[in-house]
Order: C-alpha cells, then structure tokens, then sequence
C-alpha cells in the first residue's frame, strides 16, 4: 500500500502543499474514496517519520433517505396542500393519499387547511390560503447544497426531530510533512530469506517494522477437553497419596451390587424409577454371589452384626433388576468384596473416577450423565478423625486448605459428613464433597474383619471443572454440544495454581 | 377412657391383597391453636413424602373423633360400593368418581397409581357406617380435624408394618405434649384377620449397651465414659455409665427410628462433640498405588492424539436407537444394543454401542468452527454379554473424525498408522502385526472402506462416511472416519 499510486500521489501533493493537507479534501480533489487515503496515510506512517498525520474530527450535517426525498418532491403538508383542489377533498381521500397521514397533521397546525365536519358527504378538507411557501424542503436544499450553517439551530434541531436530517462524524486526518519526508518511497523487506543471507544483501534493505501487537499464528495441534485434562489431575493427586485405581469399566450394574450390597433398603425413593435408570434389555442380571446375597437378605430383613435390619420383606428379583450406575460406590463395593475374600486382610486404598447415570430433572448445571470421584481407604482403627486427614491431604492438593466438615446423612455411611470450602471469589462456604465410613451392615456381610473401617469420599468431576474454568451451563462442557472453541482455548488444569483472570464469557 | 374402653380397629382379610397393616391411637383432650394445627397436617404431609415413600407403604389418616363412633372396621371393597363425601367436597361421590376427578388434582393425582387398578379399594368404617377414609388417597369430610378439635383418633395403613408403627410413634410423640394430660397418649386396640390382637402406639424404648472405647476409637477422640453420656443425652439419647465404668447404656426413644446399629450412636456422640473439633490425623496405611491398565493406556494415547493434531470430544453414552442404528443403516436388532426401560425421552433409549454419533454430533454443533474439524474420542461402549454377570459389558474404543471440504481418507489412514507406531504394532499381517483390508459396511462409501485386523483379530474399520450417513447427522462436508477396540493391545 505505501507504494500505492494514491500514496504517491499524496506525497506530491504534500510536497507542494503548505503546511499540510486534509485526508477528507484530498479524497474529494482525487475523485477517490475517502478510505483509500485513510489507507495510504496509515501505510505512509509505517515507514517512520516520513509523514505526520493528526486525527481530526469533523461533524456535517447530511439529509437522511427521508430527508433526500422531501428535498426532491417537497414536505409532505406541502403535498397535502397541493392536492386539494377548489372545491376541496373529502378527508377520507385526502388520507388515503401518499403524503396524506402525516402531512395533514402538518398543514393543519400551519393552518394552511381546514376541515369543514358538517358537509353532507362526510368531512371535507378545504384550503385556507391561497399558496404556501415550503420552508422545509428550502431548508433541506440548503443542508444538501452544502449551506447547513445557514440554518439557525433551532431549524436543525426541528429537521433532526423529523429525522430528515443527522449529524455525521467525519475522521479526516491532517496530514504533514515528517522529519525524514521524501517523494520517493523505497519498497520495505518484510523478511530474511536465503537469498539474503547468501549474497549479504540483508545488510542494505531496510526492513518493514514488525508489528508486536498483532497476535501470531496459532500452532495447529490438538486438544484436549478440559474436563478430561482435569480428570488427569485428580488421578494424579490419588496416585501420589498411593490409591489404586479400581476397574469401573461397567456402566450396566445390577440393583443388588449398586443398592442392596450398599444396605440400600429396596424400599428406599432412590430405587424409584424417577431417579435410577433401569434396562428392558437384559432386565436382570444373570449371576450373583449366593452366599452373600444370602447374607445381604438376612442383614436387611432381620438384622445381624450388630444391627436391628431394616424389618422388611426383601427381594431377590428387587435385586437382580439392571440398571445404569447410580454412583461408583457399586464398583466400590465390588473391589472390597473382593478384598474381603483375600486373607489375611491386607490394608488397601482404593479410587475412582468415572460416569454415573441419574434419571432427573435436567437444567444448567445437570445432565443425566456426570463424573463422580470417589476415594476408599480400608485398614484397621480408622476414625472419623482420619478421614479428615486424608479429606484435608486431598483437597490441599487441589488448593484448598480452609476445610469444614458438617453431620449428613447417607444410607450406607455413618457418621456421614459434608465437607466445605471457603470459595475466595463466591465469598462463601460451598460444598466441595460428601464422604463417611462405610456401616458395619455393608462391610460385615462381605467379610471384612470386623475391627476394619472404611472410610470413603466423593465428588463429582463437573462441579470443580465448571468453577475452574468459568462455565455456567454443563451442556457447553459435556455431551456433543461442547463449545470447541472454548476446547481449544482452554488452559491448562492446574489444580492448586491461583483462578486466573475472569474470561470474557461466562464469568463465575 | 370416658367408657372405659379403648377404641378398636378390626381388619378384614379383603385388606390382605393389597394394604393389609393397620395401627391406631387416640390423642385425647388435645388443644389445637391454629400453629399447631398447620404443624399437625405439615408433619403428616413431611412422613409421608419420607419415610412412607409418598404414601405407597404407609398412609395416615387423622380424624375428629368425638363425630365418630367406634368399633372401626377396615376392609377393602369394589370401587362402586364406596361412595362418600370426601375432604372439603360438598357432595358424595363413589370411588371410582373421585378417581377421575383427582386425576386432574396436582397433590392428589400421584397417589392414585396405589390403588387405582386394584379390584378391592381400601376403605375405613366407623360402627354407623361413616367412612373415615378411604387410604391412601382421602379422608372423608364428616371426621375433618379442625382447630376446635378435641379428640383426635390416628389410623396409618400401609404395605409394611414396621414402617407404620415407627410413623404412629412419631405423630403421638411429637404432638403428645398439647394433650391436657401432657405426653400421653390412649392406646387403641387393632385386631387383625387371623384374631390376633395388638395395642398401639407401641412407644418401644430399646436399650442397647456400646463401649464408651469404641466410640472413642471410631470417632477418634479420647472422652471419658461419663463424658461420653453427657454428649449422648445432649442428643436425646439418654445414657448412663454401667458395668465396670467402660460401658454406656443408651435408651432409644421411639422417636429414633433410625438409630439401628452402634455406628449410628457413634455419629451422635461424633455431632455433639462437633466434628469441627476432632483432631485430623493421617492413617498409617501404607499402601502401593497402581494404575488400572486400560485406563493407563487410555491416557497416553489421548495425549498423543492431542498431539497428532485431533481434538478432544467427551459425548454423551446415552442415545436414541437411530443414533445407533438407522443413522449408520443398521437395524437395531443387529447392534446388541442394551435398552432402557421407559426413557423419558428418544435421547435416553439405548447405550452407545460405536462412538461415532457422539462425534458426528459434535461436528454439527459446531458448524460455524473453520475446517478441517478433527475430532477423537477414547471411551467406553456398551453391549449386551451372556458371559457377564449382570449380561452385558463395556469396551474402550478409540474414535476420530477428519471433516473437511475433502474426505482425507488418506488423513485417517495416517492416524491409524500412527496410533499402531505408538502401540508398537508393526505394519504386516505376521508377527502379531496390524493390516487393512477393503470392506465394505452401510454406513461407508462403497470402495473406501477397509478393516483393521491386528494381533490377529479384527479391531474396527475406517473409510470415508457414506452421504447417508453425513446428511443424516445433518452435516454437509465430506468426512472420514476411524473406530478401533483399544483393549487387545493391553
């Protein structure tokens, strides 16, 4: 562009121009649109000091579409007026006319026109005067003549109201001759290449300045989803406190493992198909541990180990229906069941982290299909106590050292206890997880030792993933409907690093 | 007793198919004001969304005794043989009216799925005849409890008769206390079908005896047995120090129910304590981690196709059966397909058994993105499997996508080479290596599809996606595909 011929030109005219010239005049003396100069000014001040150029802004009065059209035809009173002949124009006609609605109203309050009500065939309009001097088209041609500074600013103002007139802003530039002002432009290098720096040449071109505050071009790799980068964290941070990865590669459960090996009562509102999603096909699981189930029955119907049982009658094919997990806490169940069978009984630490399924209502912060995390610790004495600790080890990890622990209720944990945080941005205490030590009914009956404990925590995967990267709605994250560009923007999942400046989208 | 008897309830044997517990009691001389009151019908409404699981197992019926004359029979009858003025009507109607008419009822209408198809409704008599209820749907208007109320008889009727009892002994306990004769209650007397009789409320106190050391240990504090049954009665379980000075004695009330087992006093003692003052300690477990061995690799393999220039989808394993089947011009039957029963909606019909929907709704969400799109996933699927315990199973398959003005058969084929370079599967059918071969299937373009046999056994196909297939996911672009079984090269 700096060796364009409007350029060129600019420079010449500058030359002979005395003291400087005005982007917008030019434009018109050129014949040539006034962002071709605008153009040619901004790509002479990329050579350095060749030309000084000083924004100026101008304000000019112009006639809208409306306004053109007045000015070519006359108001429309004025073409109200016209319009009725000696006798006068019934007023249902005179509506009916082009200009008739809002001329009328117009002409009327000029008191150029009167309506006479009474006349025999309906209301008749009739002249008052014998001619009119149209002062708003005058006006208008003024304006589109150049002369708006002729009009008082009253008369402008009245013209703006009718919206026949506006006000434009114009940007011209002021252009000047710079300290290193030459007519003779020299092509700049834009960048090194082998022929350069095998001749040497480089050492007399001058080089076109870079410009550091356009972005680069952005790598063409791939991406990972955020919510599975955060995923990788927390599998991280269960590896390094030494927790073993649990096989939950089964999305199709049976009721007894998810709900009855839990001490979940058959009767209990969860079991409801409102919330858990339950399968035509296959309806029933083929294969379950006998001599468990067997004990699993006794402890709910009738109690044992220690516990009244819930008193009810329970069911083998309650327990054999299939269905999507509800939680991880089934995979759970499976893995110290067989823990249990391995003796002598070894301490063992145990996580999770995969898809559940919920069949509940759904809005922006929930889908029928979410992560849960889970952590497992089973060894001899564990107290309430140590399941803060190891709570406290853990959230550390992701941040988060200001914990509080308040009583909860679970059907298979007690005591239970909802754990907090202090959110810094929210100003308040969320909820950042659940947990509780597993009840003696659903360790017993697996055979564990009796004076093992378990103690256990979860989390879902979605909730962290939403604060950390700032989204509101689930569907934008998770299920087809992801917003890939966010995929592609995202950073990455550090966990305990400082939250980063809010993004433009979507704050927290 | 004003003639010194108690009320009695007698059950016919009609109730025996389909509500056949029943229990009762009387609160006398009761002095409602309008809070009690509100709180009297908000505490029924509370059981039995909880406890009662929405009126299936337990329903309770509370009425104006002094309009009411005992001995009350509860019997099941035909629909059309029960007809009476329910709960603020001002007419009668029979069962089956009201029926339909609290079909439209937004608090009623859940219930009504209880007994609805039933031969025999169950229905509540006093000796003249006057219906009390007909549970557990409505009382009647004539024994309606009002603020002037004085007398109060309380029938629950369900499908488990614990449940019923632990609910009866709540209501009595907890509004007892507004009784002139304070915290007592007139039993009432239910005689049963096979003549057996029982008083209720049963009001059981249970005592059990714990180890003031074991709730020490599982809590992780060091109280002392007196301080320990300072904190129980804190909590209403009054508890006193026994034996020889290490055990405590609790007496649970009938208002908790839910304490069952130790473990529940356990988190008593641990509430009243204040679990924000328990001592955090780190368990002594010392423990090796590993890795589950298909997640492992899942994750280096994700991290190289990040690398190779594919982009991360997470899709949703839950679909409709054309998403699985007639999009990919399959028939359903041919999917081994696991089905969910009464999906509430198409998107909830069946388990995903390829992840290539998933990906191909990704792309038409993100229409406006530049071209090419390329797209992968490594997740599970599901089948059904006769040889799994609960019959069926999930896989881990490896997806990707190439969407662009140009199908890039040739780009996927790359990516397949590459992934089998990363997994150390030499090209070449010997030597537990990997070959295509030209295939064909409905959902490929005829002559661009190839299968993937490696370490002997086929893994999956890729080709150039059939137009079918493309406008019917509603794209408009060429595109390619790749879907392989990851879990033979574990």
């Amino acid at each position: 562009m700096a060796d364009g011929p409007v350029a060129e030109v600019l420079l010449r005219q500058l030359e002979a121009a005395d003291g400087g010239l005005d982007s917008a005049e030019l434009a018109a003396k050129l014949g040539v649109d006034h962002q071709v100069v605008v153009g040619a000014v901004k790509s002479l001040q990329a050579l350095g000091e060749v030309i000084e150029a000083e924004l100026r802004s101008t304000k000019r009065w112009e006639l809208t579409a409306e306004g053109e059209e007045i000015a070519r035809e006359g108001s429309h009173e004025a073409r109200v007026f016209h319009s009725i002949p000696q006798e006068g124009l019934a007023q249902s006609e005179l509506m009916r006319l082009p200009s008739g609605k809002v001329g009328f109203s117009k002409a009327m309050s000029n008191k150029w026109i009167r309506v006479d009500k009474s006349a025999a065939d309906g209301p008749r309009v009739f002249r008052v005067v014998d001619s009119v001097d149209d002062e708003v088209q005058r006006r208008l041609q003024l304006v589109q003549g150049g002369q708006a500074e002729k009009l008082g600013e009253k008369e402008r103002s009245e013209l703006k109201k009718r919206k026949l007139l506006t006000e434009v802003t114009l940007k011209t530039y002021w252009v000047s001759k710079g300290n290193a002002f030459s007519t003779s432009i020299s092509k700049q290098e834009t960048e090194l290449s082998p022929e350069m720096i095998s001749s040497g040449s480089w050492r007399d071109r001058p080089f076109k300045p870079y410009n550091f505050l356009a972005h680069g071009v952005l790598p063409d790799g791939g991406h990972l989803h955020p919510l599975l980068k955060v995923r990788t964290q927390f599998r991280q941070i269960f590896l390094e406190m030494g927790f073993t990865e649990m096989p939950t590669d089964n999305f199709i459960e049976s009721s007894f493992w998810n709900f009855d090996a839990l001490f979940q009562p058959q009767q209990h509102p969860a079991r409801d198909q409102h919330d858990t999603f339950f399968l035509r096909d296959p309806a029933e699981a083929l294969q379950l541990p006998m001599d468990y189930v067997h004990r699993v029955k006794r402890t709910h119907s009738q109690g044992g180990y220690g516990s009244q049982g819930y008193k009810y009658t329970w069911k083998l094919e309650e327990a054999r229906k299939n269905l999507l997990r509800t939680h991880t806490t089934s995979a759970s169940a499976r893995a110290l069941y067989r823990l249990a069978q391995k003796k002598p009984f070894a301490p063992a630490k145990y996580f999770s982290i995969d898809r559940v399924f919920r069949n509940e209502t759904l809005d922006a912060t929930h889908l029928a299909e979410f992560h849960q995390i889970e952590g497992v610790v089973a060894d001899h004495g564990l107290t309430l106590g140590h399941l803060m600790g190891v709570l406290r080890e853990f959230f550390t990890k992701l941040g988060i050292t200001q914990l509080r622990f308040k009583p909860a209720y679970n059907p298979y944990t007690e005591p239970s206890m909802e754990v907090f945080s202090y959110h810094q941005g929210l100003k308040k205490w969320v909820e950042v997880g659940n947990s509780g030590l597993f009840r003696p009914e659903m360790l017993l009956p697996m055979g564990l030792p009796e004076n093992v404990s378990v103690i256990a925590w979860g989390l879902s995967l979605e909730r962290p993933t939403m604060i950390k990267y700032s989204i509101n709605n689930i569907r934008e994250l998770v299920g087809h409907k992801v917003n890939l560009q966010m995929v592609y923007d995202s950073p990455l999942c550090r966990l305990d690093a400082e939250p980063g400046p809010p993004r433009t989208q979507g704050a927290a | 007793m004003p003639n010194g008897e108690i009320q009695k309830l007698i059950i016919t044997e009609e109730t025996a198919k389909i509500r056949p517990y029943a229990v009762a009691a009387v609160l006398r001389n009761i002095k409602f004001t309008k809070d009690r009151y509100d709180s009297f019908i908000e505490l029924q409404e509370k059981l039995h969304q909880n406890i009662c699981r929405k009126r299936a197992l337990v329903a309770i019926g509370t009425h104006d005794l002094d309009t009411l004359s005992g001995p009350f029979t509860y019997t099941a009858k035909r629909p059309s043989d029960i007809k009476f003025k329910p709960l603020n009507k001002t007419k009668e109607y029979t069962a089956c009216e009201l029926m339909n008419i609290y079909k439209t009822d937004n608090h009623l209408k859940h219930y009504l799925h209880i007994i609805e198809n039933k031969p025999l409704y169950p229905v509540i008599y006093d000796s003249n005849g006057v219906i009390l209820s007909m549970p557990p749907i409505i009382n009647g208007n004539h024994s309606k409890i009002t603020v002037n109320t004085k007398n109060v008889f309380i029938e629950c009727t369900g499908t488990d008769f614990t449940k019923a009892k632990i609910v009866l002994d709540v209501i009595v306990t907890m509004f007892s206390e507004y009784c002139e004769n304070q915290f007592t209650v007139e039993a009432a007397e239910v005689i049963f079908p096979n003549g057996k009789s029982y008083t209720f409320p049963e009001l059981a106190y249970r005592k059990e005896i714990v180890r003031a050391d074991l709730i020490n240990k599982k809590v992780g504090i060091r109280e002392t047995p007196e301080n320990i049954a300072k904190l129980l009665t804190r909590m209403y379980l009054k508890s006193e120090v026994i034996g020889d000075g290490n055990q405590i004695e609790i007496e649970i009330p009938p208002t908790r129910a839910d304490v069952i087992h130790a473990c529940d006093i356990v988190e008593d003692a641990a509430i009243a304590y204040g679990y924000n003052n328990i001592q955090m300690m780190l368990p002594k477990t010392y423990t090796i981690a590993n890795q589950f061995p298909l997640n492992k690799l899942t994750e280096l393999l994700r991290h190289d196709m990040a690398a190779a220039g594919f982009t991360e989808a997470l899709t949703f394993a839950l679909c409709s059966q054309e998403d699985i089947a007639d999009k990919l011009g399959l028939d359903i039957s041919a999917t081994k397909a696991v089905h969910i029963s009464n999906p509430k909606t198409a998107e909830f019909q069946v388990a995903r058994t390829t992840l290539l929907p998933g990906l191909l709704k990704t792309v038409a969400a993100n229409r406006k993105m530049p071209l090419p799109l390329k797209l992968f996933e490594i997740s599970d699927i599901v089948v059904k499997d006769s040889s799994r315990d609960v019959g069926a199973r999930n896989y881990r398959h490896l997806c990707a996508l190439y969407y662009n003005k140009n199908p890039g058969f040739e780009i996927i084929h790359g990516l397949l080479d590459r992934i089998m370079q990363l997994l150390n599967v030499p090209p070449g059918e010997k030597k537990g290596g990997y070959v295509i071969k030209a295939s064909e299937g409905p959902a490929f373009f005829p002559g661009r599809c190839a299968e993937i046999f490696a370490r002997g056994q086929s893994i999956g196909k890729l080709g150039v996606l059939h137009p079918d297939v493309i406008t019917k996911f509603e794209l408009t672009m060429p595109c390619s595909s790749l879907e392989i079984n990851i879990e033979p090269f574990l």
